[in-house]
Order: structure tokens, then C-alpha cells, then sequence
């Protein structure tokens, strides 16, 4: 057997077909990327909420009304919207907050409250603004549903969630968001890595890249659904980020709640329960 | 020698100690004069943000200065409020309508309501104005008021300017004062500088001579240095308050500088003249000396006389003809203005909570300074999201003017109101507004449907207890080694844990069959997410570790208890007061057993008559005037029933953690909205 020396002249070729297979590679999830964009982009909805937030420290109160706006998914064509929780819910954020301040156990040292009002959906491009309420709330997979009052002619595309559906690591996913009222509510994709797993608190896929709009479906370059972007707080007091975090480093608070990805099936169930609420709550309202 | 001058030192101080003791005698008898006519004044000071009026309480002091209870006040003590309460120094609490307020002087008269008295007979002490013009530098004077809320309280100074005006640093303009958003005072006023010290709270209180009259009302003080308006203005402002029910000012629309740079000593420069204002209507132009007012010369050679000169023209009535002698380019100009009238610097305010704004008049100095064509409209000062302005697009914004609704001109907040009381049923108007130099127009819907439903947080099996990771090191120090799971740590009463027996110390190894790993810190959420893939309303195997024993209990997995944003609620306007009912956490959190009932208060908007009672943010309201409140529908009729009443004072019995307590509500009810 002859060794054949890895030579300058020969080793150029190879490192050019590797680049050119990158680019390739590049190329086919930029195109995939952008069938996903035109097939999901209709289930990507706008939703419009004032939240009163009340900042209680001490006996303090501190009270902010502001218009938010974040992106929802359609998952129910008879109108029923999912986002995240902590757009409207400081639950998490109270829970983590209270822990580093509430030291001394006296109760009441550090409350927020935010009550969400005049929720509207904008669909698509659309200029009219749909009136809906708060179907259902989860806390802890942090997630909201909000049901549109009424649907008249409108033709909703919800995105299914499987049963099966999940992601692994090492794979590419998709996210299809859209942008504010002032680029005209324009859809575009963010993508990213499963680049881990996590099983505590609970089960779900950590994420690297630019996925980071918490609250919509994540899908394969395929199209398939995998799961939903969403917020883990780990449950465990912050700790400080020392010179890293001096240095620029993430802090300990922005590790606490970094976006996961939740498998399908979690959300299918929660799916579910949340049109129930949604019908109750409907019921209840006439 | 040394005799003389032993006798000399005791002379001194013989003589010394008599001024020292007749300054005593003089405070003494000033004291005795004025302070039964000092009065503490407690104020609800309202202000506007964001859309919506807020209450505070302040305080600041007064002198009750007529028989018939007319109280002089500074302007930035009693201005902006709803309800304003004299608490004269034998602990007379008196409440005070306005006469007149005079933002230009930062004056308030005041009228007490003498009616309202117990004993209306009574006669009211009342003090006595002196002649400020008279006041030396050097003179002794006592400030008297209430700093820092401290009731009756006397300063001892000297007079050390009696004209005290304040220009920018160059001195080469006068500076006024600017009580906020703009409303400027001090046009008219040269201050009495004294060094008694003023405090947060002497604001509106006396400054007085040894004669024990009052020279002046306290306005500024700081860094040992207090500022008094004279006394001689205040008689003024309260003369034509009491004589014509408001103070009305001439109003040339020409601004004037001394004439000492110059080289002149006698008449004052016209430094500016707005446009549109009876003086450019006649002709006066910058650069033009006023020797004459008519025909009485003017003197401002310096800074401290020009606001003699503003004073001068003001007190001639608007529409009056004056003559003008002026000078331009060395020739002598005779000019006849007839005087417009002096507007204040800033219009009304209010709140028009149905349409989540707040509104502010435009005066003609608003128009003139951002360079309006005219005073008509309201301007927007603040929106409330979601509501319909806010909510109209294109957008209004604060600071935009409306000029019409619907086609109809809207010339003030009247006509605002009156306007919205018409239109308001209709599915939209179109709204004509002014934003800077722009034109604008957009719709308004005026009631937009909103949905009512409201669902809550999605339902989940539910143990009830807390408990905590049966750590590897802690299973082995329990004698537990290789044990895993959970430590019960509290077990909730009325749960269907407490019910099946559930104990603190119990350790936790399986549910519905499930062996629980976790025995390290960060498996803490393993027992919830467990818990949680139980059947709802089904009895659970829950296998347990007592002591020696290892049970297995039944227990029937509950769903999560509701939240507080399920609970019910309850609103009243009009102490600004929302409660909900009680939720099982808060009971849990509480420790109040079932038996305790009441509505737990949600929000006490700060400066709500609630909130100004002392409610707040989770008090347990118990009983209202004697009557039960245990749950939202009756807190509203018992509510209703005391409001209703309108009594002086509303009693509250609420549950404050583990305490008890009353809480005594006081509300304006001139200004609270039924």
C-alpha cells in the first residue's frame, strides 16, 4: 500500500467541494425555507392586546397601560389563536423575581399584575382588526389562546399539531414570524439548530440560532410540524454570571428563560383543552 | 477706668438682654395676633397622565385674613385639586371652596365653608394685611406655617431684599417662574427676601411684621434664603377676587427691559411684541422706548422696576383705551391702544374618562407660543390605550388639537362634552384635528363592541401540597438511603391530600403506579409533571414512606384551584375600589379559615378616595358600615346602600394578613362621580 502524501494542490479540490456542498446545503434550506414561509405564513396571525401592568413593590404600586403586539398562530380554523403566555403573564417572571427578592420570607415584597383587554387579531396583510378574548392561559408551557369573537366570512388555515411530532438534535427547524403593523405585518422565516435536550423542569429541545419568537410553531425544513418556541423557566434561583456576564456574557436572568422548543404532542393536548375553555368561555359571554 | 468700663459692659448687656427681651415680647404678641388665623392646608392635588386624572394628598399653609373666612393661599398649594380642608391651629377642620385662583401671582383665595361649622356662631379669628411697601431691609419678620406638615410653626428672620426679582445669569432678562407644564408666575412680583427659614409646607403661610400684620405670603424658600409675594398684591388679588369674583388684567401684548444699558434713566424698552396683540395692532414695535402711560411717565432703568410697569397696565380694565408715549429713532410717537384682556398661560384640564382622554383648553398664550392660527379646540394632553380615540386610525396623539367632530366645530372642553354627549351613540365620526401646523383627519368609533368572555388558566390534576426533593444526602440522613422522590413539606387543608391523610414528613416515592426518581435540587418540577398526567376527579395511588411504614393512599387527583384572574370581581367608580372574591391560594396563603368572608381588594387607584383612606392592594374587606361583605354581589349592594348615604365618613372593618383593622373613607362627594 502506498501512502499518498495530502498535497496542497490536492487538498484544494477537496475543500472546494466541501464549500461547494455547504453552499448547496445553504441553498436547499434557503428554499425550503421559503416554501415553508408560503404555506405556513396564512396560519401566522398579529395580535393586538392593551395590558395594564401593575408593578406592586413594597406597598408601591406602579401602573403602565400599553399597546403590545405579538405574533400568534391560528390553530383552530373556528378561530382560536395560540402565542406566548408572557406577552400578557408575568407569572414566570414573578416567580423568578420574588425568589432573589423575597429573602427575608415577608410576603408581599414584590407583586405583578397584568390584566389583558381589547384583544384584536389581525390576519394576514389585512386592515381589519378582529375582536377575540382570552380563551385559556398556561403558566407553565407558556402559552395563551385567544378565540375571535366572530369569524363572519373569514377563512382561517390552523396549524395542525401531531401527535408525534418532535424534534431531534442536530436538526434545522423553521419558524415563520411576521413583523409589525408599520412593515405592513410582512412574514418572514427565522431558523435555527435542536442543538440539545433538556428533561427537567420538563421535557423539550434547546435551540441555537435566530428561532427566537417565542409562542409559534416550529417546523422541520420539510414543512412538519415539530413542536412550538417557547419559554422553560428552569425553577432554580437565577445564579450571578460573574466576569462572564460582566464581559457581555448572557445573564443569569436571560438563562432562565431562554427559549425552548415543545414537542408536538405537549402542545396537541393543550390545544385541546384550550378549545374546550374557549366553547365554555363563549357560552358563558352570550 | 476699669470700673467705667465694667459698668459700660453691663450697660451693654443690661440693654442687650432689654432688645432681646422686647423681640421675645414682639414675637409673643404676633404669635398671639396671627397664629389663631394660621391655618394647615390639606389638599387632593389631581393630576393627568397618560389619559386619566390622579389623585395625591398634599399639604401647605394659609391665613385666614376676614371675618366672613377668606383665605389667602399660594396658587401651587391650592390650584389642581378636588378638595381642599382648612385646619385652623385649635384643630377646627373647616373645608374651603375656591374664589378665585391667580396662577400669574401663584395666589389663591379661598372661602371657608362657615356653614358647615358646629358651631357656625362662632367668631373666626382672622389676621390682618399690612403695607409691604412700608417693609425695611433689616426688618424683623416671622414666616409662619406648617413645614413639613409640622402644624403652627414660627421662623424668625430679617428682611434682606423687599424687591427681589429674578433674572437669567447674564441679567439681561427676567426670569418668571414655572409652576409646571408651563403655567409661569411672577410677571407682577418683586418678593419680599427674608432669611426665615421656609420649608416644604410654608408654602401659602404668612410672613409677618413685628406688628403682627401680615406683609406677605411665603412662596419660596431654600439655602437660607425665602421668598414672600407682598402683601400689597396679595390685597389686590383679593379685593378684585372678592369685588368681581375673578381678577381681570389689561393686556397691552408688549414685553418691556430696563433702559440702564442704554444710558437712560427714565422709560422702558419694548423688547418684544406679539403678533396679533392690541400694541402690534397700534403700532408699537420692538426697539420703542415707553416714556409714558397716560401721560404718567415710566421709569425701568432697572430690572426690579419693570414688573411695576406690567403691574401698571394691568390693573387698567380690558377694553380700555390707553395712551402710549413712545419714542422711536429719537421722535416722540403718541399712540392709543385699547387693551385686550391678560389670559391665563394655561387652560382647564380634565378627564373624560369615557373616552380615555384628557383635555386640556386652549388659552390664547397656549396658541401664541406653539404658533397657532387661534385659540378654538381642545388639546389632547393624554389616551388611554384601547379606547376610541387612541384607537382611531390614522392616530391621535397627545399633543394634537381637535378642532371638529363630525362637521361641528369644537371650540372648548364644554362643547367637547357636550358635543360626545350627542354624537356618541353613532358608529363613527370624523374627527378634525390640528397636529403643529398640520391638518388632519381621522374616524372615530365611538363604541366599539367588546367581547365579554374571559376564560382562565387550563385545568390540571393538582395534589395539594408542597414538598421537596428527597435529596441522595438527606434520604441517607433519614435513614432512608436509596430512597427517591419527594418530602412533604405542607400539606393544604380543605385538599383532597389532607383528606386521604397526607402528612408533613411523608416522603413521596410513587404516583398512579409512576416510581418517582428525582433526589437531586433541580428534579423539583418531577412530583407536578406527574401529578399533572393523572386523571382529573380519580382516586390516585400515592405511595408513601412513614417512618417505617410504607402506605399506599388514595387519593383523588383535584384540579388546580382557580386563579385570581378567574375570580369574580367587583368595581365601585366611585371611590375607585375593585375586589374579587376570595380564591382558595388566598385563603391557603392566609391562613383564613372558611368561615372568614369578604372580597379581597384588588386595586385602590391611587388617589381614589379608596386608596387615600388607607385601602390597598389585598386587604380582606370584611363589613362596610356594620354590614357583610362576603362576596362580590353584596360588597356592591352594601356599597351601593353606603354611598347612597353619602355619610361623612364610610367604615370599612377589613383583614390585613393576620391582623384586623378599620378604615376610615372620607370622599368629596361634590366630586365624586355617582
Amino acid at each position: 500500500m502506498t501512502r499518498t502524501p495530502m498535497t496542497r494542490t490536492r487538498f484544494l479540490p477537496l475543500f472546494g467541494l466541501a464549500l461547494a456542498a455547504s453552499a448547496a446545503q445553504a441553498q436547499d434550506l434557503g428554499a425550503q425555507a421559503a416554501q415553508v414561509l408560503q404555506r405556513r405564513a396564512p396560519s401566522i396571525v398579529t395580535v393586538k392586546i392593551v395590558l395594564k401592568t401593575e408593578i406592586n413593590v413594597m406597598g408601591q404600586t406602579q401602573e403602565r397601560e400599553e399597546r403590545i403586539q405579538v405574533q400568534g398562530v391560528v390553530v383552530d380554523a373556528g378561530g382560536l389563536i395560540m402565542f406566548s403566555n408572557s406577552a400578557i403573564s408575568a407569572a414566570q417572571l414573578q416567580e423568578a423575581l420574588s425568589d432573589m427578592m423575597d429573602d427575608e420570607g415577608q410576603p408581599g415584597g414584590f407583586e405583578i399584575k397584568t390584566t389583558p383587554s381589547d384583544i384584536k387579531v389581525v390576519v394576514g396583510e389585512e386592515d381589519t382588526e378582529h375582536p377575540a378574548f382570552l380563551a385559556a392561559s398556561d403558566d407553565r408551557l407558556d402559552l395563551a389562546f385567544v378565540q375571535l369573537q366572530e369569524l363572519g366570512e373569514l377563512k382561517l388555515v390552523a396549524v395542525d399539531f401531531p401527535e408525534a411530532g418532535a424534534p431531534k438534535v442536530g436538526q434545522t427547524i423553521i419558524v415563520v414570524s411576521r413583523l409589525n403593523e408599520g412593515y405592513d405585518y410582512a412574514p418572514y422565516f427565522e431558523t435555527g439548530l435542536i442543538a440539545g435536550e433538556i428533561k427537567t423542569p420538563q421535557p423539550a429541545f434547546v435551540v441555537a440560532g435566530q428561532a427566537a419568537t417565542v409562542g409559534l410553531p416550529v417546523f422541520a425544513p420539510s414543512g412538519e410540524v415539530l413542536g412550538v418556541l417557547t419559554v422553560v423557566a428552569s425553577g432554580m434561583r437565577p445564579q450571578g454570571g460573574g466576569l462572564m456576564q460582566a464581559m457581555g456574557g448572557e445573564s443569569p436572568m436571560a438563562q432562565a428563560f431562554r427559549p425552548f422548543v415543545l414537542p408536538s404532542g405537549q402542545v396537541r393536548a393543550v390545544v385541546a383543552q384550550a378549545k374546550e375553555r374557549a366553547a365554555e368561555a363563549a357560552k358563558q359571554g352570550r | 477706668m476699669n470700673r467705667l468700663v465694667a459698668a459700660s459692659l453691663l450697660a451693654l448687656a443690661l440693654a442687650g438682654a432689654a432688645r432681646a427681651q422686647d423681640l421675645r415680647q414682639d414675637i409673643d404678641h404676633c404669635r398671639r395676633k396671627v397664629y389663631p388665623a394660621l391655618v394647615n392646608i390639606s389638599v387632593v392635588v389631581r393630576t393627568f397622565s397618560d389619559g386619566r386624572s390622579q389623585r395625591s394628598p398634599a399639604a401647605g399653609s394659609g391665613v385666614i385674613v376676614s371675618p366672613a373666612g377668606h383665605v389667602l393661599t399660594n396658587f401651587h398649594v391650592a390650584g389642581h385639586t378636588t378638595r381642599i380642608t382648612c385646619t385652623l391651629p385649635d384643630g377646627e377642620a373647616i373645608d374651603a371652596d375656591v374664589v378665585w385662583h391667580d396662577p400669574l401671582t401663584d395666589l389663591s383665595v379661598l372661602k371657608l365653608k362657615l356653614h358647615a361649622r358646629k358651631q357656625p356662631a362662632r367668631p373666626l379669628p382672622f389676621a390682618t394685611l399690612g403695607d409691604s411697601a412700608a417693609l425695611q431691609v433689616g426688618e424683623h419678620v416671622l414666616a409662619m406655617g406648617n413645614p413639613l406638615s409640622l402644624s403652627s410653626s414660627l421662623t424668625l428672620g430679617v428682611v434682606s431684599n423687599t424687591g427681589r426679582v429674578f433674572t437669567n445669569f447674564t441679567g439681561t432678562d427676567i426670569e418668571e417662574l414655572d409652576l409646571g407644564e408651563g403655567e409661569v408666575t411672577g410677571l407682577f412680583t418683586r418678593w419680599i427676601q427674608h432669611d426665615a427659614l421656609i420649608l416644604p409646607g410654608n408654602s401659602g403661610g404668612p410672613l409677618v411684621n413685628l406688628r403682627g400684620e401680615v406683609v406677605g405670603i411665603n412662596e419660596l424658600g431654600g439655602g437660607g434664603v425665602g421668598f414672600a409675594i407682598p402683601s400689597n398684591l396679595a390685597a389686590h388679588v383679593l379685593n378684585e377676587a372678592l369685588t368681581h369674583g375673578e381678577v381681570r388684567r389689561g393686556w397691552l401684548g408688549a414685553s418691556f427691559a430696563p433702559v440702564q444699558r442704554l444710558g437712560l434713566e427714565q422709560g422702558a424698552l419694548v423688547a418684544n411684541v406679539v403678533a396679533g396683540s392690541p400694541a402690534a395692532r397700534a403700532g408699537v414695535r420692538p426697539g420703542d422706548l415707553l416714556l409714558a402711560l397716560d401721560d404718567q411717565p415710566v421709569v425701568a432703568r432697572f430690572f426690579e422696576q419693570v414688573p411695576e410697569l406690567y403691574q401698571r397696565l394691568a390693573a387698567l380694565a380690558p377694553g380700555r383705551v390707553v395712551h402710549l408715549t413712545l419714542q422711536r429713532k429719537g421722535d416722540t410717537l403718541p399712540l392709543d391702544v385699547t387693551l385686550g384682556r391678560m389670559e391665563p398661560a394655561l387652560g382647564e384640564q380634565a378627564e373624560v374618562p369615557q373616552v380615555g382622554m384628557t383635555l386640556r383648553d386652549v388659552t390664547g398664550p397656549m396658541a401664541m407660543v406653539r404658533r397657532w392660527p387661534d385659540a378654538d379646540g381642545v388639546l389632547i394632553t393624554g389616551l388611554r390605550p384601547g379606547f376610541p380615540f387612541e384607537d382611531a386610525k390614522p392616530d391621535v396623539r397627545a399633543g394634537d388639537v381637535i378642532v371638529s367632530l363630525d362637521g361641528r366645530p369644537v371650540v372648548d372642553l364644554a362643547g367637547f362634552h357636550a358635543l360626545w354627549a350627542e354624537l356618541s351613540g353613532k358608529e363613527q365620526l370624523l374627527l378634525d384635528y390640528r397636529r403643529g401646523q398640520e391638518s388632519l383627519l381621522t374616524l372615530v368609533k365611538p363604541d366599539r363592541k367588546r367581547p365579554t368572555a374571559q376564560g382562565g388558566a387550563l385545568r390540571r390534576a393538582w395534589l395539594g401540597i408542597k414538598a421537596q426533593v428527597l435529596t441522595s444526602d438527606l434520604a441517607q440522613a433519614l435513614g432512608l438511603a436509596g430512597t427517591r422522590g419527594f418530602r412533604v413539606t405542607e400539606v393544604f387543608p380543605w385538599t383532597e391530600a389532607a383528606r386521604a391523610g397526607l402528612q408533613v414528613g411523608d416522603v413521596i416515592t410513587a404516583v398512579g403506579g409512576q416510581a418517582l426518581e428525582a433526589h437531586r435540587p433541580r428534579d423539583a418540577q418531577e412530583l407536578k409533571l406527574t401529578v399533572e398526567r393523572q386523571p382529573l376527579g380519580k382516586p390516585v395511588e400515592v405511595a408513601v414512606v412513614r417512618g417505617a411504614e410504607r402506605l399506599a393512599l388514595q387519593v383523588v387527583m383535584q384540579e388546580t384551584p382557580g386563579t385570581a384572574t378567574e375570580a369574580r370581581g367587583v368595581e365601585v367608580a366611585a371611590v375607585e375600589l375593585k375586589a374579587r372574591e376570595l380564591t382558595f391560594i388566598d385563603r391557603v396563603e392566609q391562613r383564613w379559615p372558611e368561615e372568614v368572608a369578604g372580597v379581597l381588594v384588588t386595586e385602590a387607584t391611587p388617589g381614589g378616595w379608596a386608596a387615600m383612606a388607607g385601602l390597598r392592594a389585598g386587604d380582606l374587606v370584611v363589613s362596610v358600615e356594620d354590614h357583610p361583605t362576603p362576596d362580590p354581589p353584596t360588597f356592591e349592594q352594601v356599597m351601593a346602600r353606603a354611598l347612597e348615604a353619602r355619610p361623612r365618613v364610610v367604615r370599612f372593618f377589613v383583614r390585613r394578613g393576620p391582623r384586623t383593622t378599620f378604615v376610615f373613607m372620607e370622599p368629596d362627594w361634590g366630586a365624586a362621580p355617582r
